[in-house]
């Protein structure tokens, strides 16, 4: 698998304090992953050294293979849309204006790299000819996005693209995020809104203090992160037998209370637990898969690594 | 070259600079036709002082906002993936700023000259059209060495603000507070920026020769300007 975006080793270092710590990882090409961390984990400073804003003190931040100033960087930066912190505007012109800007420092032209379009697809079409000083917070994110797309990136970095959106926005604009890998990009998507995370990304990076705490598909980093395993109702007079059968069932560490039966663990089959206690006529009523959430699981991953 | 052109065009404030020096043009123009004044040389003598002025701190608006517009709106990044060779990126600025600086300057000065001979016509003054014409256009080099020092301050100072109070310190000020020193008395910025516009009219005292002015003006446009592109093209940009 391609990896279009690379990390490794990275540092960077403003005088005696370092801001990115030996940070390694990579985006698999086609993928959505989510950067996530606290703030001044360094999750904008990563994405301003991968675009070659900012140098690195060590190490190297790729972009289809090819570092700032290094051969190839040009053609590889100019596929990357991107919004950090704040959406790049020229507040005194307008949305199409603006869009003719970016297309321009493109060499194309409007028509090409279908303007219109692009500001259909972010809902702007109706605000064309408004200046963008003008636009609420949301639609300054919108017109942010849409300046992202010109051109048609293969690489798309968004640094909290769904600030100040309200939820139909927000739901728009995940929907958008989530058809960018159909168009054949890859996003590197950075957001403290996990549940937004959870939604549209396939993996997650998690930083703190420049520093990689975890990675990996969500799935697994949750896995990885809390334990999750079932819920098992059973009625309360059986409670002793099926923590006796389930206790050699490798489930992890068995919790009762009334006649609910938590466990930390989870097993290939779970229908073997039904079936093993059946066999000693212990009949489940219900049987839950218990699941923490990325938000659970990124606020145990950063408060075991010394908090926020 | 094109999304600097772009945003010239778009932006509001090349317009309004632009704008202000034709103003000023045709002020004193109208000034001038309402009040003809009493010497015949007082036709080139008035706008060619009056566009120099305008028009000098205009060009330093112009530049100083074309070095630091993206610091001021956070467009760097969709600048720099655009076109990442920042080089490119602060050549492509200089040749819009320097190119419309010109235009702006050879348009009004043209407009000034136009209309100080229809007021004199319109006095029965007669005027040496050369002489009017060299009065205003000789404005136009000083004009596009302000450009320069704006544009050196703006990329310094990553501010439009302190690039233009540097910049017109240094055009303005400057001189009075080096004069004083022994030997620096004609190579101060102003100085040679006036005996630049000086020579090329042939008109009023000079200091210096015009290849030592234009020689020293370059030379202070470079002191200024190699800091800035340096601090652009080799720092940190956020």
């Amino acid at each position: 698998m391609n990896h279009p975006i690379e990390f490794e080793g990275l540092v960077k270092q403003y005088g005696e304090r370092k801001v990115i710590n030996e940070l390694s990882f990579t985006v698999p090409e086609g993928s959505v992953v989510g950067l996530l961390g606290p703030n001044g984990a360094g999750k904008s400073t990563a994405m301003r050294v991968l675009l070659g804003l900012q140098k690195p003190t060590a190490g190297h931040a790729r972009i289809l293979g090819s570092e700032a100033g290094g051969k190839g960087f040009r053609d590889a930066v100019r596929k990357v849309g991107s919004i950090i912190e704040s959406p790049p505007l020229y507040k005194g012109a307008t949305a199409l204006q603006n869009l003719e800007i970016r297309v321009g420092a493109y060499g194309m032209s409007t028509r090409d790299a279908d303007v219109r379009g692009i500001l259909n697809q972010v809902g702007l079409a109706e605000r064309v000819g408004d200046k963008v000083g003008n636009f609420s917070l949301g639609m300054r994110q919108r017109m942010g996005i849409a300046l992202a797309l010109v051109g048609d990136p293969s690489i798309v970095v968004l640094d909290e693209p769904t600030n100040g959106l309200d939820p139909q926005g927000t739901v728009e604009i995940r929907d958008l995020v989530r058809s960018l890998p159909a168009r054949g990009a890859t996003t590197l998507l950075c957001t403290h809104r996990l549940a937004e995370v959870e939604a549209t990304c396939d993996y997650v990076v998690v930083l703190r203090l420049g520093e990689l705490l975890a990675q990996g598909p969500i799935d697994e980093v949750i896995a990885n992160a809390t334990s999750s395993g079932y819920r098992i109702e059973v009625d309360a007079s059986e409670v002793p037998n099926a923590l006796r059968i389930l206790g050699s069932m490798g489930l992890g560490e068995l919790a009762a209370e009334g006649g609910v039966v938590t466990t930390t663990e989870h097993i290939e089959n779970p229908a073997d637990i039904s079936r093993a206690l059946a066999a000693e006529s212990i009949f489940v009523r219900e049987l839950h898969t218990e699941r923490a959430t990325l938000e659970q699981a990124f606020l145990k991953i950063v408060e075991e690594a010394g908090g926020v | 070259m094109s999304g600097e052109i772009a945003k010239l065009k778009y932006l509001a404030l090349p317009r309004w600079t632009a704008g202000s020096v034709f103003a000023v043009a045709l002020i004193v123009g109208a000034a001038l036709l309402v009040f003809p004044p009493s010497k015949v040389e007082k036709y080139a003598t008035i706008p060619a002082f009056a566009l120099g002025t305008a028009f000098g701190i205009a060009a330093i608006v112009l530049a100083v906002w074309a070095a630091s517009v993206e610091f001021s709106s956070g467009t760097l990044q969709r600048t720099l993936t655009a076109e990442p060779i920042r080089s490119r990126v602060l050549g492509s600025k200089l040749i819009c700023v320097l190119v419309g600086t010109a235009i702006v300057g050879l348009g009004a000065a043209a407009a000034s000259a136009g209309l100080s001979e229809i007021a004199a016509s319109n006095a029965g003054v007669s005027l040496d059209n050369g002489d009017l014409a060299k009065q205003v256009f000789s404005q136009v080099p000083s004009g596009l060495a302000f450009a320069g020092i704006g544009f050196g301050f703006g990329l310094l100072t990553r501010s439009m603000g302190g690039g233009i109070t540097l910049a017109l310190a240094l055009a303005f000020i400057a001189d009075g507070i080096i004069g004083f020193i022994p030997g620096f008395e004609h190579i101060g910025f102003g100085r040679l920026t006036h005996d630049l516009t000086s020579g090329l009219s042939g008109q009023g005292d000079t200091a210096n020769g015009l290849g030592a002015a234009l020689f020293g003006t370059v030379v202070w446009v470079a002191m200024v300007m190699v800091p800035g592109w340096l601090r652009f093209t080799r720092g940190d940009l956020k």
